[in-house]
């Protein structure tokens, strides 16, 4: 029953909230939505709805927290913010992804130059 | 740990369920509504908007699906379809079904029956605090040694003087008290003629306090009640007879009973479940030890030399007639038990030395005291019954692994006709663990009810053989025999291991089958071999300790109708047998021959009336004296037991003299 590494950050969407939040501090979940959209430039097609299991996991993990709370527009949302322990694991992650995109891009350079 | 923390959080989720879906419904919503709002602020309608936020969002059903099965478990939900698709092709199946279930019934129903009977008379621990602190002394002498179970008494029993010894050796680690076995007591309550008997234990003043009960109203006896210098006439009685005889009322507490001719208070009601330290003898009445004489109590003693016993026996050191029971904290055990036996040694040689033969002083010197745990109390079916039950576990356990056996058989046979519904399942992508789980759910279910009514059967047929076994009638069984909790553990776990045990193989079986059965037309031919080779071991299993059983359960029914019917040796279709008590009647001893002839007379006016006798232990009760006895010329005395009895005796009952 324990959860794999994969599986808790749902690809690499749960890294995405992470950073988010890191960057622009507690938001509600459409305005989560809204950041990533915005920051793909519109390359990644997310289902929004996607986002809600994924806050779900990383709030189990402990690596964010919610509360009630009121939007701009005054509607009563649920706002996500970073715990230490988030903070922590997106350094991880960071370097993690870091690591295995460097490792990929030689494949790649590699395969460009066949000498 | 982090993992474990996240399970626990699914965990919870699970009872908050309810909770968890209002909290997303309401985050969707306000979701939705920001999202409109935006596109609304881009200059679309209120409906396009509406719609665009819905397309950005996905599908509304799928996302709480998802939410659900990553927040909580879905389990719960799949057990319930399982379960109910168990019962819908359990109702297809009645045949199958009951064949099952009466099968199970008995299997569980006969090892509840002897589970019950066996925990018991064995297991099952007195129903009084830290029961494993409790003890018993006896007396191990060149007579004999004590039968620790408490099934014959003797050996257990110590005076009033050598019990005042050992409580003042005791120091104040432990508590000792003294109780004597329930006895008949004539009891008789205010403004009721007829008087009823009832069974009682005269007890020393530290009896409740070294047991660790409490009275349920009024309060126990205390060491005030039991003073030597002081009769306190009190008596504290069971819950049984307080509900019985009176009318379970209050005002109980104060009223005056007449027990033997004496008017005694009663000052508590002791809480239901509570019989003392017998558990096959309980009694109803508990009374103080000082008051021994003036109830004419004479029951159950041992006594060096002759000896007057109409005087008080309290202060009478030859006279031997108080089992000892005491409670020592573990961690005191080994330092009070040696003060125990350094005070009985020194009690024993003062004896000794009062003693003129020197034969006499060596056998008394020989007497050594003796600790045993008293956990389980005393019980005399123990001693009597508890190889014969532990014969009957090894069969009724036999019994079991039969019945697994067969409904394992039978599961397969039904496993081999549903290959094509598991390999359907298995090819539209159901998981071998979803498979197993429907399966054993089934297993549980037909042992669940299996095992229900293997509980009802099972505990009526421990009270009735308990009923048999005893020989008491009614509803009076020992409160010891009442199923309880344990009993219920017991069935709960042997339902659910035999689910188990019979469901588990047949499950595997006919996933492998249904994963190798292709959904085509040779499809019942492939079953058809695979179930013959399966099941040979099986059926040669089954056969094997089949054979076995029913060799064990002939012999078992055999025991049983012993137990049932004991050949007394002499005709008893055409006896009749009454009991009378001349000693709480007040008659003495001088007046119980004519006593004896006035009966006699009567009874033989009776007409149809062959023949009648007199003795003074009653037929097949158990009851026995003994004295010692010396053949003329021979130098060793003999104990031999002795029946006073009248003329005529032999010839009324059939017994059948050997020679003379």
């Amino acid at each position: 029953m324990a959860p794999d590494r994969s599986d808790v950050l749902y690809g690499s969407l749960g890294l995405m909230i992470l950073k988010t939040l890191e960057a622009l501090g507690p938001l509600h979940g459409y305005r989560i939505a809204r950041r990533i959209e915005q920051i793909s430039g519109n390359l990644l097609t997310l289902n929004q709805g996607t986002l809600y299991p994924a806050l779900v996991k990383l709030e189990q993990m402990g690596w964010i927290t919610a509360k009630w709370s009121a939007s701009e527009s005054g509607r009563r949302v649920k706002i996500y913010s970073l715990t230490r322990a988030g903070r922590k694991q997106l350094l991880n992650e960071e370097a993690q992804w870091h690591r295995t995109t460097g490792i990929i891009e030689r494949f790649f350079k590699i395969a460009e130059d066949p000498s | 740990v982090k993992a474990f923390r996240a399970w626990l959080r699914r965990l919870t989720a699970l009872a908050r369920a309810r909770q968890h879906e209002r909290d997303l419904d309401e985050q969707i919503a306000s979701h939705l509504a920001e999202a409109t709002d935006d596109y609304i602020a881009r200059g679309l309608s209120q409906d396009q908007a509406r719609l665009a936020a819905l397309r950005d969002f996905g599908g509304v059903t799928q996302t709480k699906q998802a939410h659900r099965e990553v927040r909580s478990f879905t389990w719960p939900e799949t057990m319930w379809q399982d379960l109910h698709y168990t019962l819908r092709s359990l109702g297809k199946a009645p045949g199958f079904t009951l064949v099952v279930v009466s099968t199970l019934a008995l299997g569980i129903g006969v090892n509840t029956a002897i589970f019950t009977l066996l925990d018991a008379v064995v297991f099952k621990p007195l129903p009084v605090p830290a029961p494993h602190e409790l003890v018993a002394l006896h007396e191990n002498g060149p007579e004999g040694t004590a039968d620790v179970n408490g099934g014959s008494g003797g050996f257990l029993l110590f005076s009033y003087p050598r019990f005042e010894r050992l409580r003042h050796a005791l120091g104040f680690d432990a508590s000792i008290a003294a109780v004597t076995r329930s006895s008949m007591f004539v009891i008789q309550l205010p403004g009721v003629t007829q008087a009823q008997f009832l069974q009682g234990q005269l007890v020393s003043g530290d009896y409740f306090a070294t047991l660790g009960v409490f009275a349920a109203r009024g309060r126990t006896l205390t060491a005030n009640d039991v003073r030597l210098d002081a009769v306190s006439p009190v008596a504290v009685v069971s819950d049984g007879f307080w509900t019985r005889a009176l009318g379970a009322n209050d005002s109980a507490i104060g009223q005056a009973i007449n027990v033997n001719g004496v008017n005694v208070t009663i000052v508590g009601v002791m809480p239901p479940g509570f019989f003392g330290i017998w558990s096959d003898s309980e009694a109803d009445v508990w009374l103080p030890a000082t008051l021994q004489r003036l109830l004419g109590y004479r029951a159950n003693t041992a006594s060096y030399g002759r000896l007057d016993t109409t005087q008080t026996w309290l202060t009478q050191d030859l006279i031997a007639w108080v089992n000892l029971v005491a409670r020592i904290p573990s961690a005191h055990r080994a330092p009070v038990v040696a003060r125990l036996e350094a005070a009985n040694h020194q009690a024993v040689g003062e004896l000794a030395g009062q003693l003129t033969d020197p034969d006499d002083r060596t056998a008394m010197l020989a007497h050594t005291l003796s600790v045993t745990p008293l956990a389980h109390g005393f019980s005399g079916l123990r001693s009597r019954y508890s190889e014969a039950l532990f014969a009957l576990t090894g069969l009724v356990v036999l019994v079991l692994l039969v019945t697994c056996a067969n409904i394992a058989n039978l599961l397969l046979a039904r496993g081999a006709a549903q290959a094509r519904d598991v390999s359907l399942r298995l090819s539209l992508g159901a998981s071998t663990g979803r498979l197993v789980q429907q399966r054993l759910i089934e297993s549980v279910t037909l042992a669940i009810i299996g095992g229900t009514a293997g509980v009802v059967a099972g505990t009526w047929a421990s009270r009735l053989l308990a009923r048999e076994v005893i020989g008491r009638s009614g509803d009076s069984l020992p409160i010891v025999f009442s199923a309880d909790s344990r009993v219920v553990i017991f069935a709960t776990t042997v339902t659910l291991g035999t689910a188990l045990l019979f469901g588990l193989a047949p499950a595997l079986r006919t996933i492998a089958m249904g994963r190798r059965v292709s959904l085509s037309t040779t499809q019942r031919i492939a079953v058809g071999q695979m179930k013959k080779g399966g099941m040979r071991a099986l059926v040669v299993g089954q056969l094997a300790l089949s054979v076995v059983v029913v060799f064990a359960a002939v012999v078992l029914g055999r025991t049983l109708l012993n137990f049932l019917r004991i050949d007394p040796g002499f005709p008893t279709d055409r006896l009749v047998v009454a009991s009378v008590d001349p000693v709480t009647s007040r008659y003495t001893r001088l007046q119980m021959p004519a006593l004896s002839q006035r009966l006699l007379d009567a009874v033989r006016a009776v007409p149809g009336v062959r023949s009648a006798a007199t003795s003074m232990c009653g037929l097949l009760t158990g009851c026995s004296s003994s004295s010692p006895y010396r053949v003329e010329g021979a130098a060793e005395e003999v104990t031999l037991r002795q029946n006073w009895i009248s003329p005529s005796y032999f010839v009324t009952t059939g017994i059948p003299l050997l020679s003379g």
